[in-house]
């Protein structure tokens, strides 16, 4: 196929796959799959890039942008491969870093341990200084202690530098005076001023915010730097940009100062594509079900929900992030919510003969029994293939065959045998629970937050999310279903979807009825300015900038905030006297009560700001229209019975293609389980819809 | 009763665990307590029509086994006379509390008219009067100088706030305004577990849930019956002791015999003190709470957290004693002190029967630290609460963790730029004491040095702590973590004060606050080089 119009290109790198997916505006779109070149992921990515232009003869000229997302940051903080590190702090404050929020992340385990700290004590050093928290300078800057402080980390070769002082966010004075002085010592270390990145109070949050920064910036810009410079040898001038967790997107030179907004970058993504391919919906569940979690992301009208208590590498608790289990970073990430349910999940029997699934998975080696890489465990995908949900041909386009006689024993010894059932019961067992527990996701990023899920549509994606859906949709009292084309690639189609976007946070901690709109409104156009300077350097237009502003308020006294959306145009009283009355309704609705006699506080004031990119007007034509071979095979659905099914192949389906329930979907890298009674239809981006 | 089969049960569950998560997120947001909302000084649970324990959240261990207590107080004082909408308070440490400012929130739950069962929470609330602000005072001599003691009442009647309770509650008590608040999240925490409860009744048959609420206490049993199975079937004694009480006694023991049996672990708690004048005395609900923290560790946390869990732990204690006191004792330190060094002594039991299980003495006291007085920003009172870190004890093959909370409690700190904002405070020094650590082949946590200016005249400080005399011990030749230690800087002169004191403070002045670091584990000599050099380094050691 040869492409005569402009080209954009996603690629995601995961920890097996580097996924690439290219699109032009006439709907002509490749897809690449290479391995991870961990070491290097850029010699990956690179290499997928390479096979597009070469193999498929798509013109380099032609590649308009380049969209990235990849894990490199989560797997180099968990993994400890990370450059060495200084971070500044105010006198007496070194170890806020370590000493966290003081608590542990498992109450009964005595042999319990934290995660250790980024920055070991002998690289934490302390300026005496002092700012209050309403920005007074108590104490000056110690120049000659902050000169000696720089010439002496310069010494120890340390090239990258964390500056977080105490209520910088108040006043940042002292943290740049402070960075000018590394800048004139210290020329060539890379700076991360807690006052630039996050000017957000909770000294803990912030420094930690901070250190990973600084910790991940020269792997990004070294990284990001090779990357662009690898395109351009291969005739790509098309600028790179990259996937952050706030799910928009920001080019690459920027992205090397703050890399710590890229973490989530693959997962957004998925979610962001999920929007796309539910067009027409107001309020959507997006459901990402892959080897090891389920991840539930949540829109709902204006955008998609956000959470501001992420940390990298945090822990599980059945749908909650253990607290004080990983690294915080508090810059916004769409909150996906999460279970340790995936297709590699293992099924096992405890001593009082009570049936789990998950937390523990197979992962990709041994793999599930059935892959027969000498895994003997049975997971969710074995119990699967012996309900006849999955064929044993199909995973990964045929590169990979099953065996149903690994799983059929799998089951039978370690599920069915000591439950003291037959297989299938024992298979169905494990589906019921699986599906329970991402149903228990589903609810917590839902019902947990005051939304209902009966009036929203699930889009389920990943390579296991479409087997499970619809029962999913059931448990919830759910009606529709939507399953976008090459669910198993969205995350890579979610790039080229994605749009630059840019958050701010200032903490302005002052009583709403008191507060100084004129303030406020300087904040706020404050924001604007410096997200339209990186808008306008990412190429979007004046006109195609929209900007949206929130209130994080709480009532006087609480510790938890809601970010209340504000209305276009000059800051007035009588807008954040209405903001107001919203905080007291989105009170209500997500605790139960509210009290309109108890002052309310403004906590931070935050902005969005998104550039329209002219994305590709839709990715459809991923499938070679053919008619595939409809096959029988006997399924068994939740309810325990075994009907015999059709069997269709997703790429003989057409837009306006329909049908009913049960029967079964198979796409190259996922399967789609319709129950009886559920009706399905294709819709023109090539989703297969489903009513429940 | 039919019993749900393997799946139906593994989903409810979850399901019902959840529930108890559920009602903590609630709490934890929309409460004004700092205690609550930042420190997570609270817990949730479940519980079936009988009363018994079904699903408890894994919030702080010290009211694991104490909430039972607060819903058969209410079962007691109430029997048939509970309708939908009733929730009830109950503080009294002598009617189903633990110590004062702890207010438990009982609401029945009822699905057809029917009783199904109660949700239940209990908050540790900033003031609840008494002598001293923050109602932790270590000088009190009786329970009714601690502040007010809340019988079982109910607060809200059918939906409906009972205002004459409601107001004579919150008249005696120094921040009304805050407390009201803390009830009404209270109230919608439970309000949140009865919702989600009544939607499991909806979508299963009501029969169901309440076999599968039975049928979880059972699980629960099953699986600890099985662990204790594989412990060796030994018995063991230790001691240790709690510094001093206040009022002049000190060295007071703590003693526990631990036998394990075929069916069951045996705690005998006899030849430990009487109780004492000062609030250290724990009642036998806080005892019951340390001992099933420890059995939880030693043997498998994952089991289920309900009644059938520690159906097979016998607690036996003297009525009288520090760990079972009558009224009317003061208590307030029993429940954060006293029980720390409850689970201290059974530790040191085990340790000879299980050591590879257990660890050195962590620091074994929360330094409750209360400050309270009039801000002068805005002439309305003010009451600051919290507890300080220390070190975590050494274990069998690693070293102890630095400025951590351990056992009973695992309440966060305040953030000092939340504080400052909040109190007439601020905060000089927050850091990590070097050398503090206990020697061993794996040394102990270190200690943390805590320096508070105070900005307000006239404030009232409250000191709480323990470890000062008795160091955190080692085991296996592993030395002693260092004491804590108080100090109040005034001008130029440093005065140290003992641990349990209440003085008054100005603007100015600055509390140091040092932390016990944890004991060591095996011989000095054993260690490392490697982790030695570390140490060096890092100035830990």
């Amino acid at each position: 196929m040869v492409a005569t119009n402009t080209i954009r290109i996603g690629i995601d790198i995961g920890g097996t796959f580097t996924d690439l997916v290219a699109a032009d505006e006439k709907r002509g779109v490749w897809k690449i799959k290479v391995l991870t070149t961990p070491t290097d992921p850029s010699v990956g990515a690179l290499d997928a890039v390479r096979r597009l232009l070469e193999k498929e003869e798509v013109d380099s000229g032609l590649v308009r942008v380049v969209i990235h997302a990849t894990t490199l940051a989560s797997n180099a903080l968990l993994t400890g491969n990370i450059p060495r590190a200084a971070l500044i702090t105010t006198s007496g404050f070194r170890d806020v870093l370590e000493i966290g929020r003081q608590n542990r992340p498992e109450l009964y385990n005595l042999q319990v341990e934290r995660l250790p700290p980024l920055v070991p004590r002998r690289y934490r050093f302390e300026v005496r200084e002092r700012i209050t928290y309403d920005g007074r300078i108590l104490e000056p800057l110690d120049t000659s202690q902050a000169t000696q402080v720089a010439r002496r980390i310069r010494r120890l070769g340390i090239g990258t530098v964390a500056l977080c002082l105490l209520h910088s966010y108040a006043n940042p004075r002292h943290e740049k005076k402070l960075g000018k002085i590394f800048r004139r010592e210290h020329p060539s270390a890379k700076l991360s001023l807690s006052s630039e990145l996050l000017p957000e109070f909770r000294e803990y949050e912030r420094t930690s915010t901070t250190v990973v920064n600084a910790c991940l910036q020269p792997l990004f810009s070294d990284y990001l730097e090779k990357l662009e410079h690898g395109l351009e040898k291969l005739g790509v001038h098309a600028p790179l940009f990259v996937m952050q967790s706030n799910s928009g997107t920001v080019l690459s030179r920027q992205a090397a100062l703050e890399p710590a907004r890229l973490i989530e970058s693959g997962p957004v993504a998925g979610a962001v594509a999920s929007k796309f391919y539910s067009r027409g919906s107001q309020s959507i569940v997006s459901l990402d079900v892959g080897g090891t979690t389920s991840k539930a992301g949540v829109w709902s009208g204006h955008g998609f929900e956000v959470t501001n208590e992420y940390e990298v590498g945090g822990r599980l608790h059945g749908t909650r992030r253990v607290e004080g289990s990983g690294y915080p970073v508090r810059f916004p990430v769409l909150d996906l919510v999460e279970v340790g349910i995936g297709g590699g999940s293992v099924a096992w029997v405890d001593d009082a003969r009570v049936l789990h699934v998950g937390p523990q998975s197979a992962g990709a080696l041994p793999g599930p029994a059935c892959y027969g890489k000498g895994g003997m465990l049975p997971t969710l995908t074995d119990a699967s293939l012996v309900l006849g949900r999955l064929s044993s041909s199909l995973l990964l386009g045929g590169d990979l065959r099953l065996s149903p006689r690994l799983a059929y024993r799998a089951v039978a010894e370690r599920v069915a045998k000591p439950l003291r059932m037959n297989v299938i019961n024992g298979a169905i067992g494990v589906l019921r629970i699986a599906v329970a527990r991402i149903a228990e996701a589903l609810r917590a990023a839902t019902v947990e937050k005051g939304l209902d899920p009966r009036e929203m549509v699930l889009v389920a994606f990943g390579g296991a999310g479409p087997m499970f859906a619809c029962e999913v949709a059931e448990q919830l009292e759910m009606e529709r279903v939507v399953v976008p084309p090459a669910a198993g690639l969205l995350s890579s189609l979610g790039l080229l979807l994605a749009e630059p976007l840019h958050d701010s946070v200032q903490t302005v901690l002052r009583d709403a009825e008191s507060a100084s709109v004129k303030e406020l409104e300087k904040i706020f156009r404050g924001m604007k300015e410096r997200a339209r300077g990186l808008l306008g350097r990412e190429g979007v237009e004046e006109k195609d900038v929209t900007y949206q502003r929130f209130l994080d308020m709480r009532y006087q006294g609480q510790s938890y905030e809601l970010s209340v959306p504000l209305r276009n145009g000059i800051i007035t009283g009588k807008v954040v006297r209405s903001a107001v009355r919203d905080f007291h309704q989105r009170h209500q609705t997500q605790y139960g009560y509210s009290q309109s006699d108890r002052s309310v506080e403004i906590v931070n004031v935050r902005s969005y700001c998104r550039g329209k990119a002219g994305t590709v007007s839709g990715v459809t034509g991923i499938f070679a229209r053919e008619k595939g071979p409809v096959m029988r095979r006997r399924v068994w659905f939740m309810g325990g019975r075994g009907i015999g099914c059709q069997v269709f192949q997703r790429n003989s389906l057409f837009p306006g293609s329909k049908g009913k329930g049960p029967c079964v979907i198979e796409d190259y890298d996922s399967t789609l389980v319709i129950p009886p009674r559920a009706r399905y239809v294709v819709d023109r981006n090539g989703s297969v819809s489903i009513a429940i | 009763m039919e019993n749900l089969d393997p799946i139906s049960f593994e989903i409810l569950k979850n399901s019902l665990i959840s529930i108890a998560e559920d009602m903590g997120v609630v709490l934890r947001k929309s409460s004004f307590s700092p205690n609550i909302k930042e420190r997570r000084d609270y817990s949730c649970a479940l519980f079936n029509k009988s009363g018994q324990l079904v699903a408890q959240a894994e919030h702080i261990p010290v009211h694991l086994g104490a909430m039972p207590h607060s819903v058969q107080a209410v079962q007691k004082e109430f029997k048939d006379d509970l309708a939908e909408g009733d929730d009830i308070i109950i503080n009294d440490p002598y009617r189903g509390g633990t110590h004062l400012p702890d207010i438990t929130m009982v609401s029945p739950m009822f699905f057809k008219e029917k009783l199904v069962g109660f949700a239940a929470n209990r908050a540790h609330h900033s003031d609840v009067g008494g002598v001293a602000p923050g109602s932790m005072s270590a000088l009190s001599r009786d329970v009714n100088q601690e502040g007010i003691r809340i019988t079982p009442i109910k607060i809200w009647t059918g939906g409906k706030p009972n205002r004459q309770i409601l107001d004579f509650v919150l008249s005696n008590v120094r921040t009304p305004d805050e407390r009201l608040g803390d009830l009404r999240a209270q109230r919608a925490a439970n309000l949140v577990g009865a919702k989600r409860l009544g939607e499991l009744l909806k979508k299963s048959r009501a029969s169901t849930v309440e076999s599968g609420m039975d049928q979880l206490i059972d699980y629960s049993e099953e699986l600890m019956l099985k662990k204790i199975r594989e412990l060796p079937r030994k018995s063991s004694s230790a001691v240790d002791y709690l510094d001093d009480d206040g009022f002049g006694a000190t060295d007071i023991p703590v003693r526990v015999k631990v036998t394990i049996n075929q069916q069951s672990i045996a705690f005998e708690f006899s030849g430990s003190a009487k109780q004492v004048q000062g609030p250290l005395n724990a009642v036998y609900s806080v005892t019951l709470s340390a001992v099933y923290y420890v059995v939880r560790c030693v043997t498998d946390p994952s089991i289920p957290a309900n009644a059938g869990c520690f159906k097979p732990i016998q607690v036996t204690a003297p009525s009288g004693t520090i760990v079972n006191a009558e009224p009317p004792a003061p208590v307030a330190g029993g429940n954060v002190e006293t029980s720390t060094r409850i689970v201290d002594v059974t530790l040191k039991a085990f340790s000879s029967i299980i050591p590879e299980r257990v660890c050195a003495a962590c620091q074994g006291t929360m330094n409750n630290v209360t400050i309270g007085g009039i801000d002068p920003r805005t002439g309305k009172y003010f009451t600051y609460y919290e507890t300080i870190a220390g070190g975590f004890g050494a274990r069998y093959s690693k070293d102890g963790v630095d400025g951590i909370h351990s056992h009973m409690t695992n309440t966060l700190n305040t953030p000092i730029e939340a504080l400052e904002s909040a109190y007439p405070l601020r905060v000089k020094k927050y850091e990590l004491v070097r050398g503090s650590g206990g020697r061993g082949k794996f040394r102990g946590g270190l200690g943390i040095r805590r320096d508070t200016e105070v900005l307000a005249e006239r404030s009232t400080i409250s000191l709480m702590g323990e470890r000062q005399r008795h160091r955190p011990w080692g085991l296996s030749r592993g030395k002693s973590g260092s004491p804590g230690a108080y100090a109040i800087v005034r001008g130029n002169r440093i005065t140290g004060l003992s641990s349990k004191t209440t003085l008054s403070a100005n603007g100015g002045d600055v509390l140091t606050v040092i932390t016990p670091g944890g004991g060591g584990y095996g011989a000095p000599g054993r260690r490392t080089s490697e982790r030695v050099g570390q140490d060096r380094v890092d100035g830990k050691a």
